[in-house]
């Protein structure tokens, strides 16, 4: 955010010191800025929540139809496999709650470390379902007209597989998203960017890991405990 | 930080919460169970690792706002198929019979203006 | 009033290609939007005006099925997608919200500036895809057709979506714009009504495009990859696709509808010279409008296998959009009512707006009955019903917030008497098109064919001849805009002596909006009291 700011009388009386050349223009003083910043996150969080919702509804209708199928094939994916990714998953979250509580203290290896940390949680909570993902194209539980998984025969079978693999690859793709994030964060917190109280970064990366966190906190009962 | 440690074997133990539930057999409640818990959790995520509570109300409002309009589209839905007359019902699925029992029928050139209804006729009613 | 027209604005401030390109500033984006979708509602008249020719005699002339079907597609995708849910917020939006409520920009100028390459990146791919084997699903892609056409769906599908995200991304700049940057004074009770429509749009589009967003994905990976997750050979559901596809669609009619509704609260005002009547009345109905909007998709499923009790209950919520939408148009006549009526061209629009508005809502409320829709269902009855709320009041809307603002954006006046020769043109070309359909309709034409019995013609050939009178008005508007932005009278600072909070600056306004941060000391359009100079902002 740059101070591009024209010759304006009595507006863009920034805070002094560190935050002066953080606050842009149109924003009088950095909480303002703050506040904007973190409240577009959060609106942002919310069409997530919606983007997600959209698949949810397709669970919803289609554990209705297919009970059974959905029985069958759920006690069939790998609870090991899914509870170990729950448990990384938490713990990533817990490491990135940690950076940005250190990054507000202005402590800059604590940071890094737990930036480093929950990057190699994700890559591992990556690697794990990629272990099942490969486990589930052996068998043929494959979405629609690939489906030939002799274990469940079920009508509806394949359809529990159609909507696993959205779930699980929508949440991948935010997963993989998240950690480009979470690689800029570690980077600029390496460069020493962040210190003077200027964390907001770091916040808002943080507040999108979590969110990751929380829809794989839905996921996981729905999918394999169902 | 000693908060987020808390927060974090809190949410240790409901992961382990929620495994030991589904083992118990509940049947139509299990799926209930595992959502309440569920719940909990995303909600210490959100109150506690995303500062949810000490922050402006207008963030939680954004949140809850979005959770409220999933569940309308949840309740109408599910009520939409809980209640519908049965022949319209997604039908009999795919059950690992070979490829060829759903011959690809040819797509439809130039359909009939109007005429929008797909190459697959629904299947017949159970 | 100072001196006449502003030396230093924001279209002069910098002349380079960059400075427009790159620009953060509200007003050039909103400037740049403007352009785009006047193209794009060019592009989509060409294709509506194509099938009005092709319908003027039963039999095939100038398409065929296919090529017919392709032409509706292509009218609406580009209709609803490229021009109505971009046109109001994106343009009027921009460039009025900040100077509303005292900012300097909107909260996050650069992802404004994104979302003008997002619509013309997805709206890139959506015309390759036209081009490209052009979709002949109709605009809303239902399944299972739309999975299994020869025609190339998935490029527009996908196009469909970053224009979603880009409409995402309008909203929630505007939504943090409203709470973080209004001016000292500025409280809620004192935003214009334009704001409070627009924030009410930027509700719906946060909550409603992502799950479209993900419905078209769906599609688009049914149709390449067979999925099955719509596809009823394969147990899948294609009413979950209705509902999730409704589930924006019908909320996406009050992303059109409601800023429309702020520009005529605006214009209704300020043409009567009268304060707001109910200004609480119609803010509180903007945000009404906008939350019940999301309890009505289903009013769309009556004839598709639904459920006879969400039948039930969604005819009953379609309706409640009607109570909201009536206390709004009561409050604009009862503003109108002895007040001091300048009939220039914007209130023009305003008269056709209130009569297609109305027209359209009672029809609306009709259609919403179970029993009538399973009749008009899909007949050019529904298509009448909603070209009379989306083109009859939104471009109503659209045009009366073009002439009212034309010298607050460029500095000009519009010549008056060519506007309103050419606002007659268009209330009447609006009607000889569209009543005539809705007789076709009740009388069980469906829609989307392109060859109909020899009784029909007669209607059909009316409905032609009133779309070639829109499209005169349509021209005429674009040569004397034209014209009027190079060569028309210099435009003082205020034309309108309008108390509308955008007024305060000059015309064209500065670069950064205001020489000194505005105060506000009291609500928008108050012509009880005297115009105090000290409110300008110059």
């Amino acid at each position: 955010m740059s101070a591009e700011g024209g010759p304006r009388v009595g507006v863009g009386v920034a805070e002094a010191g560190a935050h002066a050349s953080r606050v842009a223009h149109h924003f009088q003083d950095f909480e303002q800025q703050r506040h904007a910043a973190r409240f577009g996150m959060w609106l942002f969080l919310g069409t997530e929540v919606l983007l997600f919702g959209g698949l949810f509804v397709a669970y919803a209708i289609y554990r209705v139809a297919y009970g059974d199928a959905f029985h069958e094939a759920s006690c069939l994916l790998d609870l090991k496999l899914g509870t170990t990714n729950t448990v990384v998953l938490i713990t990533s979250s817990f490491a990135v709650a940690a950076a940005v509580h250190y990054a507000h203290h202005d402590q800059k290896w604590p940071t890094v470390v737990s930036l480093l940390l929950t990057i190699g949680m994700g890559l591992a909570f990556l690697g794990i379902k990629s272990v099942e993902y490969a486990h589930k194209f052996q068998e043929g539980a494959l979405p629609g007209k690939y489906y030939h998984f002799e274990k469940v025969q079920e009508p509806g079978a394949s359809m529990f597989f159609t909507v696993y693999f959205f779930l699980t690859g929508l949440h991948a793709i935010h997963v993989i998203i998240g950690l480009s994030v979470l690689s800029w964060l570690a980077w600029r917190a390496i460069r020493g960017d962040f210190k003077g109280g200027y964390d907001l970064p770091v916040e808002l990366g943080g507040l999108y890991w979590h969110l990751v966190d929380i829809v794989w906190i839905f996921l996981f009962p729905l999918l394999y405990l169902a | 930080m000693k908060r987020y440690v808390f927060i974090w074997l809190a949410l240790l133990t409901l992961t382990g919460a929620t495994v030991g539930v589904a083992s118990l057999n509940l049947g139509d409640w299990a799926l209930a169970a595992a959502l309440i818990i569920a719940a909990i959790k995303a909600t210490l995520v959100a109150l506690f690792f995303m500062h949810l509570l000490e922050q402006r109300a207008s963030y939680r409002v954004a949140l809850v706002v979005s959770l409220l309009f999933v569940a309308v589209l949840v309740t109408f839905t599910v009520l939409d198929v809980r209640t519908r007359f049965v022949p319209v019902m997604p039908q009999e699925a795919y059950t690992g019979v070979p490829e060829e029992a759903f011959p690809e029928a040819p797509p439809v050139r130039s359909a009939p203006a109007g005429q929008q209804t797909g190459a697959k006729a629904e299947p017949e009613a159970r | 009033m100072s001196e006449p027209h502003a030396e230093h604005h924001y279209l002069n401030h910098e002349t380079t290609v960059w400075s427009w390109l790159g620009t953060r500033d509200h007003k050039r984006i909103a400037i740049m939007f403007l352009v785009l979708v006047l193209i794009a509602l060019f592009l989509g008249g060409m294709f509506a005006m194509a099938l009005r020719i092709e319908l003027l005699t039963p039999a095939p002339d100038i398409t065929d099925a296919l090529g017919y079907n392709q032409l509706f597609t292509l009218h609406g995708i580009v209709m609803i997608f490229l021009f109505m849910i971009p046109a109001i917020p994106s343009v009027f939006g921009n460039f009025f919200l900040p100077l509303m409520i005292g900012a300097e920009d909107v909260a996050f100028p650069r992802l404004n500036l994104a979302t003008v390459y997002i619509y013309v990146l997805g709206a890139s791919l959506a015309l390759w895809g036209m081009i490209h084997g052009a979709a002949d699903t109709g605009w809303t892609f239902y399944t299972p057709y739309s999975t299994t056409t020869i025609t190339k769906v998935v490029p527009i599908l996908i196009g469909a979506f970053i224009l979603g995200m880009g409409s995402i991304f309008t909203g929630l700049n505007f939504i943090v714009t409203i709470h973080t940057l209004r001016a000292p004074g500025l409280t809620w009770m004192r935003l214009p009504l334009f704001v409070w429509a627009i924030y009410g749009t930027s509700i719906i589009q946060v909550l409603a495009t992502p799950v479209l967003g993900l419905t078209v994905l769906l599609v688009a990976f049914e149709n390449a990859f067979g999925f099955g997750i719509f596809d009823p050979a394969r147990g899948g559901d294609p009413i979950l696709f209705q509902h999730l596809f409704w589930f924006y669609s019908h909320p996406a009619v009050y992303i059109m509808v409601l800023p429309a509704m702020g520009i005529i609260s605006e214009c209704v005002a300020c043409f009567s010279r009268k304060n707001y009547f109910g200004y609480r009345a119609i803010a509180y109905s903007s945000l009404g409008i906008a939350f019940v909007g999301f309890f009505t998709w289903g009013h769309h499923l009556f004839v598709s296998g639904q459920s006879a009790y969400d039948n039930g209950a969604f005819a009953v919520l379609s309706m409640l959009v009607g109570v909201f939408t009536a206390i709004k148009v009561f409050n604009w006549v009862a503003t109108m009512y002895k007040g001091a009526i300048s009939f220039r061209t914007p209130f023009a629009y305003i008269c056709g707006f209130l009569f297609f508005l109305v027209f359209g809502g009672m029809t609306g409320v009709a259609v919403a009955t179970v029993g009538l829709d399973v009749h008009w269902h899909d007949t050019y009855f529904v298509v009448a019903h909603f070209h009379f709320i989306m083109v009859g009041a939104v471009i109503m809307a659209f045009l009366a917030g073009l002439h009212y603002w034309f010298p607050k954006m460029f500095g000009r006046m519009y010549p008056e008497g060519w506007g309103l020769v050419s606002a007659v043109l268009i209330i009447l070309g609006f009607n000889a098109t569209f009543i005539p359909q809705f007789l076709l309709g009740n009388m069980g034409m469906p829609r989307r064919y392109f060859h109909y019995p020899e009784r029909f013609q007669a209607l059909n050939i009316a409905s032609t001849a009133g779309a070639s009178l829109l499209f005169f008005g349509f021209l005429i508007i674009f040569i004397y805009l034209l014209l009027a932005f190079r060569y028309g009278a210099r435009a003082e600072h205020n034309p309108w002596h309008s108390r509308g909070f955008e007024w305060r600056t000059s015309s064209p306004p500065h670069p950064h909006n205001f020489t000194r941060q505005p105060v506000f000391t009291h609500g928008p359009h108050e012509y009880n009291r005297p115009l105090e100079e000290s409110d300008d902002v110059r």
